[in-house]
């Protein structure tokens, strides 16, 4: 057995509408952006997304206090090769921050 | 109105006289970068040809420069000065000979410290790498970042070392590298095995430059704390691919693609085992030659 619909039966519907026809919408000028953006990659000293914090004269020390605590904790003291390779690359890293510290204006 | 706005203004860009004052208004700045190059170096500036160096970078900045486009000359110059200054200051005598470079670790860390500008060009216009880390601290990240670049530099550099610590560490650190998504594994063998630009790289790969460069550093960030602590759990961790790169890796999971490091690894486990094979089969061989020598000498009596 079925069981009966109770309830106000619903009245007619009032159609339907006419099926809109698509709209062009405009997306943002991609080619536009990514002229920007080439222009920042190559052009802005410290490109977007690529550049962290300057190097200063003050934070000089710092970061050379730092290079010896984190070199300790990546190489420790192995051996004869580890202490000598941890001697270039705390070397290598400190020199290529030291040629980076903003210039004093002559 | 700063002085480089006001030659921008009075005068038309990539003239002479436009040329002239932006030399001569930044000529001492440019001295400056020279100088930092070579106090980093422990050369001379003047001496070893890094003035000479910073004047054509400058020149060469100065006739190319374009305000319209928006980027103030010294930050559109400064990369460039400092590239000048270390080319030059790399095909001085000094250089060549290692003046001013008391020990060969000296020397070594000079031409360690020339590849990490290759690799960190940020650093030539003065800025610490970036990093996307949230939390902790952005500053010691990025030395570790650079600890860590430096580090796959000198043992890719001491590979063909016979001293057998440095060749264990060095077989040690491919078997950690070989357990890389082989994305991964391809960005690290092109960058410090093959040299090649992470925007190189990218433009192979048709994929927009930022994704590798950012997940070049998320893999030091991982090989990072993998090497200082290998069974931590930041280093037991997989190292997922960011969205950039995720069609690249299925491309490479495809061509059925292991990975640089992963084949070298493979490689030498099969050496290995032929010459374990070898050198027991080798004694093996000299027995029987003998025994067949002495065997045709009887027939001959």
């Amino acid at each position: 057995m079925v069981k009966k619909i109770q309830g106000k039966k619903t009245g007619r519907t009032s159609g339907t509408s006419p099926v809109q026809a698509t709209k062009t919408v405009e997306s943002s000028k991609v080619g536009q952006v990514d002229q920007v953006k080439g222009g920042e990659a190559t052009d802005r000293a410290g490109s977007v997304g690529t550049a962290g914090t300057p190097i200063t004269p003050e934070l000089r020390e710092q970061l050379f206090q730092m290079i010896d605590e984190e070199a300790d904790k990546l190489f420790g003291d192995d051996n004869e090769a580890a202490e000598k390779r941890k001697k270039t690359v705390k070397g290598a890293v400190k020199m290529a921050l030291e040629s980076g510290v903003l210039p004093e204006e002559e | 109105m700063t002085t480089s706005e006001e030659t921008t203004a009075e005068h038309t860009p990539g003239s002479e006289e436009f040329v002239a004052k932006l030399v001569e208004e930044n000529m001492g700045w440019a001295t400056s970068i020279a100088k930092s190059v070579a106090r980093a170096w422990n050369m001379d500036w003047q001496l070893d040809g890094l003035d000479g160096g910073a004047y054509e970078g400058l020149l060469f900045c100065a006739r190319r420069f374009d305000p319209a486009r928006g980027v103030p000359f010294r930050g559109y110059a400064r990369r460039r000065i400092h590239e000048a200054c270390t080319e030059e200051a790399r095909k001085s005598k000094s250089w060549q000979r290692g003046t001013g470079a008391n020990t060969q670790v000296e020397q070594d860390a000079r031409e360690l410290s020339a590849k990490l500008f290759n690799v960190f060009p940020e650093l030539r216009s003065g800025y610490l790498p970036s990093n996307d880390s949230s939390g902790g601290d952005p500053v010691r990240s990025s030395v570790r970042q650079l600890l860590t670049s430096a580090s796959l530099m000198a043992a890719f550099e001491e590979s063909g070392s016979e001293n057998p610590e440095i060749a264990f560490e060095y077989k040690q650190l491919i078997g950690v590298l070989a357990e890389l998504e082989p994305v991964h594994q391809e960005i690290l063998y092109a960058v410090y095995y093959k040299g090649q630009s992470m925007r190189k790289l990218a433009e192979e790969w048709k994929i927009d430059d930022l994704s590798v460069i950012r997940e070049h550093k998320e893999i030091l960030r991982f090989l990072s704390a993998r090497i200082e602590a290998p069974n931590s759990r930041a280093g037991l961790r997989k190292l997922k691919i960011r969205r950039g790169l995720r069609t690249v890796a299925q491309q490479l999971r495809k061509a059925q693609h292991e990975g640089s490091f992963s084949k070298f690894l493979s490689a030498a486990i099969i050496l290995l085992i032929l010459t374990a094979l070898f050198s027991v089969t080798a004694p093996l061989n000299q027995h029987m030659a003998a025994n067949s020598t002495e065997t045709s000498r009887g027939i001959l009596w």
